[in-house]
């Protein structure tokens, strides 16, 4: 009953591949609600860059991990640059290619 | 672009000097840093190189309060993974100020090193580890 049901549905078929994916790569199958909007947008993502969905939101939870977690050092990072004149990368690696120099 | 799965997974250490440009200013070193929370490597740290950033932190010139010291180190705690460090030579380091760099990185039995610094840029590699600038590695995870 349940494999023929998975038969007439592509998307369960889609997820009982998944399921299989999942057991080898330690991965956790989850269920989240999407408005449809953006769910179009990532399926439009996905089809562009020829990657699964799940790539994608990894890849979006990443990053926004990273941003969430970095902002308030950069944010007092900007305010110690702007005291020191530092403007640019280029700045803080000549801080650095001073030290160089003078340890020579 | 390096393979994201953990068989591939590169293990870097990253030079204090590009902590403290990920702080500062935004572009390569912040990239980097993305980039390891995206998986693309495994960050290495020693207590030594932790050290080194806490009191580079503080002191001259940046000056960076110590609530805002703590809030740094203890990111990047969460994400590196401590080794303790055995003393190594390398008769080609200009500054015996970065062994500690080094050393770091063999006892994570690293693949990469990345930094800012001229003096550590210019071996190109040590003990099978590759020294590259923080170009290189964003270039290595986003372009290839």
């Amino acid at each position: 009953m349940f494999i023929k049901k998975l038969i007439m549905s592509s998307n369960e078929v889609v997820i009982l591949l998944s399921l299989a994916e999942a057991r080898e790569m330690n991965v956790k199958i989850v269920s989240v609600s999407l408005p449809v909007e953006i769910n179009d947008r990532i399926e439009k993502i996905a089809a562009e860059q020829k990657r699964s969905k799940s790539q994608i939101v990894l890849e979006a939870v990443e990053k926004y991990e990273f941003d969430i977690r970095w902002a308030p050092i950069r944010e007092y990072g900007d305010r110690i640059a702007k005291k020191l004149g530092i403007t640019s990368e280029d700045d803080v690696e000549q801080i650095f290619g001073r030290k160089a120099q003078s340890s020579r | 672009m390096l393979n994201k799965s953990s068989a591939a997974k590169l293990k870097v250490v990253v030079d204090t000097s590009v902590y403290i440009a990920a702080i500062l200013t935004s572009g390569l070193s912040e990239d980097v840093l993305r980039l390891i929370y995206q998986g693309y490597a495994e960050l290495y740290c020693s207590d030594d190189i932790f050290q080194e950033l806490e009191s580079r932190l503080a002191d001259k010139p940046f000056n960076i309060e110590p609530g805002k010291v703590t809030l740094v180190l203890r990111e990047i705690k969460s994400r590196a993974r401590f080794v303790k460090t055995q003393p190594i030579k390398e008769g080609r380091l200009r500054d015996t100020g970065d062994l500690h760099i080094l050393e770091c990185a063999v006892a994570a039995n690293a693949n990469l090193i990345v930094t800012f610094d001229k003096d550590l840029l210019v071996l190109k590699e040590s003990h099978g580890i590759g020294v590259i600038h923080p170009r290189a590695f964003r270039w290595m995870a986003t372009e290839r």
